[in-house]
């Protein structure tokens, strides 16, 4: 089970462009999982306490703060928020802590970022963890369609109407997207103090540019995105994970898994995008089986 | 001080100044209440708004208008609210007190016969007043009100389901754990109070003044938490079977995604022996902000055709 521990190191790493991001070392060893948290634009807060317990059956773990959030700078060029650029930044740390050849763990958007990576750098990993992720935009964005359409259409037709003309905050757009966020996001009544820690800090920079407004609107440059095709390409044994719930529905994660030439698939059925807060008596077995059958190669 | 809402055109949609004559009214228990007179005249309307717990505000100012088509507006604040006594003692919040004060307030205003005109709430308690000083009633204003709360609730549980089963099995959750303030199920109501209380963008700054003086323990006990779950003393109250005592002139006004349904208004007239009805297509439940020119042409239609 997830409780909050204090990193045994702390790096400053100094990546391109004379930034630097900030990563934190638990445990140690030659089994390390190396996580990519979600946003883009959330500090590593929320995925960080939630896998630092893996240190308890043996694991080094690694989280970052990317660049813009948390402890690492926060530049405002919106020129850096790109997916090629992160994916720089992730190989510079991977580089700069010696992690050697890690168990790529990508949440969300840092699913999207650990499959770009993977495609970029297939040397650098032993396997790779897809949670609450999609490989092809477009198609996740016909199924946030649905998602929406279940609260009617007459909020559907509220919704197009403030996006259409860019009333986003309007407090009946925004109640929309909070029926919809304590559904497929995180279906807690009350949400863990890491996740409340990152939501608090978010860099709405890299978010709008990349992905868009909130998690059911995408405009930003990720959203015609799509590495399906390119997917039999990643080798490492993989493990998908998603909830019933998920806005990155379970169709997203089955459109993976049939891409993927060696991968395997747990869906669980109470959660929707943190089943590591929600099932977490059912997440750490299903992550610590796949771990424990792919060590050491 | 004045305040207006003007359009372009001059189309005063609100207005708020001060009264030409204010009374504190005593009421039977020590308590006071105050009320608010403008114009002059023989006609009088007199206005009985909702909430309960709100004062007038919001009520009074889309009104004040029609002093300058020839009738006298009459108006107070309900105990509890505005510039009225604000006693803590829940066992003043029912319906036949409210109906009581009402009576109090016209009685020491001296006003023997009036138009009324009760709005939601203020129709429930003016629909009760009506049945016990009915010599006192010239005709009457059902604005965006119900006289069947049993059939009010299975309207209101049409316009949860339109969110789809799976919020309302969320609202359910919430309200059998009593937790109305999580802010998904506020998000819900919220959702529903731009719908079906008020389609407009912002609050016109009469509500937003009602609002602020929103005395919630008394909505609590005779309504509820919000407009979408009845928990209050009225859930049960229903006097369809005595409009038929409505012998005055009556009419029914709703907003077509009225809150207190178009099908709530129709239960009424359908039981009035001299009622008539008028639906605005584009508003829910505050047609004289959502439609302001259209319920103000309807509204003096109605009295002047009920001046004596």
């Amino acid at each position: 089970m997830w409780r909050e521990i204090e990193p045994e190191k702390t790096h400053e790493v100094p990546i391109d462009g004379g930034f630097k991001v900030v990563a934190y070392e638990f445990g140690s060893g030659d089994e390390t999982v190396f996580c990519l948290n979600g946003g883009p634009g959330l500090a590593c807060d929320y995925l960080r306490e939630a896998h630092s317990c893996l240190i308890d059956h043996g694991y080094r773990v690694v989280a970052f703060d990317q660049l813009g959030t948390g402890k690492a700078d926060h530049p405002t060029d919106t020129a850096l928020w790109t997916i090629g650029r992160y994916v720089e930044e992730t190989e510079q740390v991977r580089q700069a802590l010696n992690l050697g050849k890690v168990h790529l763990l990508g949440h969300s958007w840092g699913g999207w970022l650990g499959i770009e990576y993977a495609l970029t750098y297939p040397q650098a990993l032993k396997t790779l963890i897809l949670e609450d992720t999609v490989g092809d935009m477009p198609h996740l964005i016909s199924e946030l369609e649905r998602l929406r359409a279940a609260l009617g259409p007459e909020t559907v037709a509220m919704m197009q109407r403030h996006e259409a003309e860019g009333t986003l905050e309007h407090p009946e757009y925004q109640a929309a997207v909070t029926i919809l966020n304590y559904r497929h996001v995180c279906r807690l009544d009350e949400w863990p103090a890491p996740v409340k820690r990152s939501l608090d800090s978010w860099n709405m920079g890299p978010y709008g540019t990349m992905q868009g407004p909130n998690e059911f609107l995408y405009t930003g440059n990720l959203k015609d995105w799509n590495r399906i095709p390119r997917m039999h390409k990643i080798t490492v044994p993989a493990l998908i994970t998603t909830g019933q719930h998920d806005e990155l529905t379970p169709a997203c994660a089955l459109k993976m898994k049939l891409a993927l030439p060696d991968a395997e698939l747990h869906c669980f059925p109470n959660s929707s995008h943190m089943p590591f807060y929600e099932e977490p008596h059912a997440y750490y077995p299903v992550l610590l089986d796949f771990l424990n059958r792919h060590k050491g190669r | 001080m004045t305040e207006r809402s003007v359009l372009a055109d001059g189309f005063v949609v609100w207005e708020e100044r001060p009264a030409d004559a204010t009374f504190e009214v005593a009421l039977g228990g020590g308590h006071k209440v105050k009320a608010y007179a403008y114009g002059d005249g023989s006609e009088v309307v007199f206005l009985l708004n909702g909430g309960p717990g709100l004062p007038c505000n919001y009520l009074r100012a889309p009104h004040l208008p029609i002093v300058e088509a020839g009738y006298r507006v009459v108006v107070h604040d309900q105990l509890g609210t505005g510039a009225s006594d604000h006693p803590d003692d829940p066992s003043l919040w029912t319906l036949e007190r409210y109906v009581e004060e009402v009576e109090a307030v016209l009685d020491a205003l001296d006003l023997e016969r009036v138009h009324f005109l009760g709005h939601s709430w203020g129709g429930w308690c003016g629909i009760e007043y009506a049945l016990t000083y009915p010599h006192r009633i010239a005709s009457m204003v059902l604005a965006d009100t119900a006289a069947d709360i049993p059939h009010l609730l299975q309207e209101i549980e049409r316009l949860r389901a339109a969110l789809g089963s799976e919020t309302v099995a969320m609202m359910q959750r919430f309200e059998a754990m009593g937790n109305h303030a999580h802010p998904a199920y506020k998000a819900a109501v919220d959702l529903l109070d731009f719908r079906h209380i008020r389609r407009l963008p912002e609050r016109p700054k009469p509500v937003a003044d009602s609002r602020a003086g929103f005395n919630l323990p008394i909505y609590m006990a005779v309504q509820g938490p919000n407009e979408y779950h009845y928990t209050g003393s009225i859930r049960d109250w229903n006097r369809i079977d005595q409009l038929h005592r409505f012998t005055w002139p009556t009419l029914v006004i709703q907003g077509q995604h009225d809150v207190l349904t178009p099908a709530c208004g129709m239960h009424m007239l359908n039981a009035l022996p001299n009622g008539e009805i008028r639906i605005f297509q584009n508003s829910s439940h505050s047609p004289f902000y959502e439609e302001p020119r259209a319920y103000r042409r309807a509204l003096l239609d109605f009295l002047d055709r009920q001046r004596v």
